[in-house]
């Protein structure tokens, strides 16, 4: 304890706030994302099996959870790649990787800065999270939402929010619209190359599912 | 002619602990481990009234930011103090009977691009020594820069005198354990 002579003599909790991402007072305000200094943030909480119906999908301390056994996917020059995922084993996707989380958000996020997502198991008392971080967009990069056609790959549709100058406050209205505007078109669906009707897209948020929607949900 | 696929993601294992970097895209990321009969790693931080411990209350994981800007330490990791461009990020979780740790520094696509080291007076917290370094490369040529300052410090009682109160800091240790001398080791056990 070299520098207990300096301690600072008051508890944290009464001069820092927010220090610890994982306080359970704390945890709540990331269930969306939070950008906070140089990052964005999300926490959520990893439901222990796979959801039966959207009700169970929808259950949880926040709005956007995880199930154990989602999988998560990315798509590189080889086409689409399903990408594993392992407790305490932290995963980064680059900028510009195109990545998708079945059940979780209905559509391909891009993004122009890196994306780090790390799995925390459970403790005796408290559920796992996987921890979301990605770098704070600045200038003229942004995040973007695609879907990418089920059959050959081709880029079907694509919405564009410059996060970097207009920040974070608008990206769930934009997700949403983006969302809804995919799947109020079936022309926007069709894919140009290969004629095929892609499934409908949906939110990070289950509780804002149209019927269709939570349908779709629980297929991808 | 392109002959290189683009990197599309990696992955870094805390379990592993090896305590290496990597260094890709816009972060680096270091991870370690400590049994449970070592001390676990404690962050430290600079401010204007100290130093402030970041002591894990419990055995559930923590996450804390540590502000771009911020000198930080942490004790039995490194002995020497830093200041990154960028924030840092330090995860702990227990697993079993082992502490597993992981170290983020980055996120901006512009940062990592300035650290500086510094050390800190233990009797009245005053900030010395402190001397940049441009990163161009792999973070653990920041590493090996900060270790051999220390080395340097070491050396010279007149590098470790606070020019605030006249303490002279005890030696202190650079990032790699293994490496340490003697005289490293036994800084960093007492810290």
């Amino acid at each position: 304890m070299l520098y207990a002579d300096v301690y600072v003599d008051e508890p944290i909790e009464k001069i820092v706030d927010d220090w610890d991402f994982l306080h359970e007072k704390v945890l709540p305000k990331f269930m969306g994302f939070r950008p906070v200094g140089d990052g964005v943030y999300g926490m959520r909480q990893i439901l222990p099996e796979a959801p039966q119906s959207v009700d169970q999908q929808q259950r949880g301390s926040g709005p956007v959870i995880a199930v154990k056994n989602r999988r998560h996917y990315e798509i590189g020059p080889k086409g689409v790649v399903q990408v594993k995922r392992t407790p305490l084993v932290a995963h980064v996707t680059l900028a510009g990787t195109p990545h998708h989380t079945e059940f979780v958000y209905g559509y391909w996020h891009i993004n122009d800065v890196d994306e780090i997502s790390i799995d925390v198991p459970a403790a005796a008392d408290r559920p796992g999270y996987v921890i979301l971080m990605q770098g704070h967009p600045k200038g003229n990069e942004s995040d973007r939402i695609a879907w990418y056609c089920e059959q050959c790959t081709e880029l079907v549709y694509l919405s564009e929010l410059v996060t970097g100058n207009l920040g974070f406050k608008d990206f769930w209205n934009w997700e949403r619209t983006a969302v809804r505007d995919y799947n109020g078109d079936p022309k926007l669906r069709t894919c140009w190359n290969c004629g095929h009707v892609n499934r409908l897209g949906y939110l990070a948020f289950a509780t804002q599912d149209t019927p269709e929607e939570r349908e779709s949900r629980l297929k991808w | 002619m392109v002959t290189a696929e683009p990197t599309l993601s990696f992955d870094v294992d805390v379990t592993a602990g090896d305590g290496r970097w990597a260094r890709k895209g816009h972060h680096a990321i270091w991870s370690g481990r400590r049994e449970a009969n070592e001390p676990p790693y404690v962050l430290h931080e600079w401010t204007e009234r100290g130093v402030r411990p970041f002591l894990r209350r419990d055995d559930n994981a923590h996450l804390r930011r540590v502000p771009a800007g911020t000198p930080y330490h942490i004790a039995r990791l490194f002995g020497f103090w830093v200041i990154n461009d960028v924030d840092a990020l330090l995860l702990s979780a227990k697993r079993g009977e082992t502490d597993y740790y992981m170290l983020v520094i980055g996120g901006r696509s512009d940062g990592l691009r300035h650290a500086t080291c510094l050390f800190v007076c233990p009797k009245c917290a005053a900030r010395f020594g402190e001397e940049g370094f441009e990163l161009r490369g792999k973070y653990e040529d920041f590493i090996a820069f900060a270790s051999k300052r220390v080395r340097a410090f070491n050396a010279e009682a007149s590098q470790r005198t606070c020019p605030k109160c006249g303490h002279v800091h005890p030696p202190t240790y650079g990032f790699d354990a293994e490496a340490d001398t003697a005289e490293e080791h036994a800084a960093r056990v007492a810290d």
